[in-house]
């Protein structure tokens, strides 16, 4: 390899505080310290995170992808049919090649590196594509089918990508069913994500916000759509209500909630007589405060590949209760003996869900043992490994290899 | 002649039925039954414009109705290219110059009805001068709250002369509301009489490929928070894993064919292991003939202030389980205990199962409760005796005389 620092151009299709975004900005920030790469960001929607990337090397924000847009398509509820969503797409055609023009200036870069498969939309306005093309994958298969259309797929794989992917459900889901090459696949499981302990006084804080004060908090983080399940996570509180009427129980909810959504959770909440227990808090800046002040982690996602969250929360040693979705179902085998690491749920099974909770909420001694034990579990297997590390050494192979090779006929 | 032609005319335009959009809502199929029974029982009917274009729009155009704003129509394109161009205000300008044209007519109505709260806007907005606007809500008050914001609601407060309640419920929602209860009526959900082709039905049997003895449950609906296919789901996923057994087949109506509100619920059916239970079928245009394929409606409604899935199933002698609130739970008190429609608590997917096990496992029972459901709905909900009344409010409305409201479950009882 020549001396000068690696370019890279990370795509992060979301600059927000949700587990892809929080991955990309930790991977970058360690390979631009670490190993001296220079390291531009596009993120194709804005949010809060942009100011942390900037601190990492140069932002562009253009927005390929637009909210609006994603959430008229979630809200129509008028019998949408193949002609208005191909009404959507051809505006969304439209609006791409209309940003085309402010992605002309990125150029130069050794290697393209796509935080997400929607991340790969990109590939529609980038005026040319480096050499090695790396996607990280956070997507199950429904995630992925529907943020990541055919022509993206096509485009993607044209380039010969190689693949990081987040679980071994992640991993599967490429060979399985999108017949991807193991070969080219390498797994990291986010296992860096282990954020500092809060302080008491931060925790404190947090409950004194909410207002809670003896209470055992219930508490769920991420966006607060479909496919995180809030609407599960406020039917399974009422099924806790239901079952342990007398004992006091908080249920907390962090994540940004849209407006229209937001309403919605808080009719349920009311009509099942929660509004005084169960609250949606949105998005924090602090998540690691709000999840110390747990007692007990719901993962009540419909699909979630390797949930980060659920990594920063086990960290501190609070306990985890999850629907079988995907990488928590691996991890939760992963503990020494019979013993889960993890309390694993079926799919959808809400009631069983609140059984568990309802036990945990009654033995305090219980959710502390179950906490430690994922939290050293994690602290000696997961967190000792070297992920970044191991990402450091394939995007240097990978340019290695493409350096050595000339360049084909055509290409830009 | 000329004199008794102009009166006829002029009674003709003095009544104006308005709705917000074509769209497939209940508000919108009882207003098309009701503009399909003036024109068969009113000498002079009403004149009938939708603001926007929908799904129903056909069936409203061949009743006689005029629908302004269509999709892809050039004022449709118009307003959004200047919204694109980036002058939002201009382009809501365009739409109530658009929709003020409604109401500029050489003869005036003198009582405009609004099919629903949140369309009343723009008749609100746009009143002729002396007319007085009827409102027809369909929506409770927490829904009212959803979508209605805080200073439209005083205005229609205030400006609407009579409101129709279409539940009890809503009426105590409006009245909640600051609407004065003086200016409230009551009106009792209608449906027109069961029609279905039992050849189209006998296909849709088929087309279910049920084993004998195999149970249908079925679900009907929008794919969207209110109808609820996502609590659906969760009441198959329950049975499955606790009457494995009982041979029960689930069939939604109204799934979109394609689109992400399809490929959640395809999602949740993979995963909670119900291909082999759960099939999406159909449309709500088709709603009937489905309905009649069912042997227990599972109505898992969120929001449903007169609910017409209920009474159309109840009209086919089909039992309904739902959860109560709102309009099921008046049905449900109306009809009395075990006659065919009851309510478990909101959200109580348990006790929705046990007793729709109980239901599907006790054939006579489930039989005679339908029948009697279905007496119940002939009897009361039709829209001869509904749609009447409430032609009888807007005339007097549009005589100006004060509004006396009206009940039609009192007239029943």
């Amino acid at each position: 390899m020549d001396d000068r620092p690696l370019r890279i151009l990370l795509v992060t299709h979301e600059a927000i505080r949700n587990g892809a975004p929080m991955v990309a900005r930790h991977v970058m920030r360690w390979l631009h310290d670490e190993r001296g790469y220079e390291i531009e960001t596009l993120t194709l929607s804005d949010g809060p995170l942009v100011g942390d990337f900037a601190a990492i090397g140069p932002v562009h924000v253009i927005p390929v992808l637009d909210p609006d847009q994603v959430i008229v398509a979630w809200r129509d509820t008028s019998e949408p049919d193949r002609a208005t969503i191909a009404r959507y797409d051809r505006e969304e055609l439209v609006r791409t090649e209309a940003l085309r023009p402010l992605a002309e200036h990125l150029r130069g870069f050794d290697v393209l590196y796509l935080n997400s498969a929607t991340s790969a939309r990109a590939l529609r306005i980038l005026p040319e594509v480096p050499p090695v093309v790396i996607a990280h994958i956070h997507e199950l298969e429904s995630s992925f089918n529907y943020w990541f259309p055919a022509a993206d797929r096509a485009l993607l794989l044209q380039r010969d990508p190689s693949f990081v992917v987040v679980s071994d459900a992640v991993g599967m889901n490429l060979t399985d069913n999108h017949a991807i090459d193991p070969a080219r696949i390498t797994l990291s499981r986010n296992e860096f994500s282990r954020p500092d302990p809060p302080t008491p006084e931060a925790v404190r804080r947090v409950r004194q916000k909410i207002g809670v004060t003896d209470e055992v908090v219930i508490g769920a983080m991420g966006s607060a759509e479909w496919r995180k399940g809030p609407d599960l996570f406020i039917q399974m509180a009422a099924v806790v209500a239901r079952r342990i009427p007398d004992v006091p129980v908080r249920f907390v909810w962090v994540g940004r909630t849209d407006d229209w959504f937001l309403r919605q959770y808080e009719t349920d909440a009311a009509r099942l007589g929660l509004a005084d227990r169960l609250t949606f808090v949105g998005e924090q800046t602090d998540p690691a405060s709000w999840l110390g002040a747990f007692d007990l982690f719901c993962l009540t996602s419909r699909e979630d590949p390797f949930p980060l969250v659920c990594l920063e929360a086990g960290s501190l040693g609070v306990p985890i209760v999850a629907f079988d979705n995907g990488g928590m179902t691996e991890l939760a085998n992963e503990g020494p003996g019979d013993d889960q690491l993890i309390e694993i749920i079926d799919y959808l099974d809400v009631e069983a869900m609140a059984d568990a909770v309802a036990v945990r909420v009654q033995d305090a001694e219980r959710r502390v043992r179950e906490g430690q034990r994922l939290q050293s579990w994690l602290n000696d297997n997961l967190f000792a490994t070297g992920a970044v590390d191991r990402i450091a050494d394939l995007i240097e192979e990978l340019v290695a290899a493409a350096r050595s090779r000339p360049a084909p006929e055509g290409l830009r | 002649m000329k004199l008794s032609l102009l009166a006829r005319v002029g009674t003709k335009r003095s009544i104006l039925l308005t709705a917000p959009a074509a769209n497939r809502e209940d508000s919108t199929q009882s207003l098309l039954s009701f503009i399909r029974w003036t024109q068969r029982r009113v000498k002079a009917p009403p004149r009938v414009v939708i603001l926007s274009g929908g799904i129903m729009q056909v069936d409203l155009v061949d009743a006689g109705a005029r629908v302004i704003d269509v999709p892809r129509s050039p004022l449709r394109l118009a307003e959004r290219s200047i919204r694109r161009l980036g002058y939002p205000r201009l382009a809501k300008l365009a739409q109530r110059c658009l929709h003020a044209s409604v109401f500029l007519q050489p003869l005036q109505p003198r009582c405009v009805y609004a099919s629903t709260v949140h369309g009343a806007g723009p008749a609100l907005r746009h009143l002729p001068r002396g007319a007085r606007l009827v409102v027809h809500a369909y929506e409770t008050g927490d829904m009212l709250d959803q979508f209605i914001d805080e200073r439209m609601m005083r205005k229609l407060a205030d400006g609407v002369h009579v409101w129709v309640a279409a539940s009890d419920s809503v009426a105590e929602g409006l009245r909640e509301r600051g609407v004065s209860p003086d200016r409230i009526a009551r009106c009792n959900p209608f449906i027109d009489p069961p029609s279905a082709d039992a050849l189209k039905v006998q296909a849709a049997v088929g087309s279910l490929g049920l084993e004998p003895g195999e149970i249908v449950v079925g679900g009907i609906g929008h794919s969207d928070w209110r109808d609820a296919p996502d609590l659906f789901l969760r009441v198959a996923a329950m049975m499955r894993r606790r009457h494995p057994d009982l041979p029960i087949k689930f069939v939604w109506v109204g799934a979109p064919e394609d689109g992400p509100t399809r490929w959640i619920l395809e999602h949740d059916i993979r995963h909670a292991e119900l291909t082999d239970r759960v099939m999406l079928v159909g449309n709500l245009t088709d709603s009937e003939i489905w309905l009649s394929t069912f042997d227990i409606l599972c109505l898992t409604s969120r929001v449903d202030p007169p609910p017409p899935a209920a009474l159309q199933a109840g009209s086919l002698g089909v039992p309904v389980v739902g959860f109560a609130q709102s309009g099921l739970e008046e049905l449900a008190a109306e009809a009395g205990e075990g006659h065919g429609i009851e309510g478990v608590d909101y959200l109580d997917i348990e006790a929705m199962c046990e007793r729709l096990v109980h239901l599907a496992t006790h054939e006579k029972e489930r039989i005679s409760a339908g029948s009697e459901f279905r007496n119940l709905v002939l009897e009361s909900h039709l829209t001869d005796e509904g749609a009447s009344a409430l032609w009888d409010l807007l005339e007097r409305t549009a005589r100006g005389e004060p509004p006396k409201p009206f009940d039609a479950s009192a007239r029943r009882t």
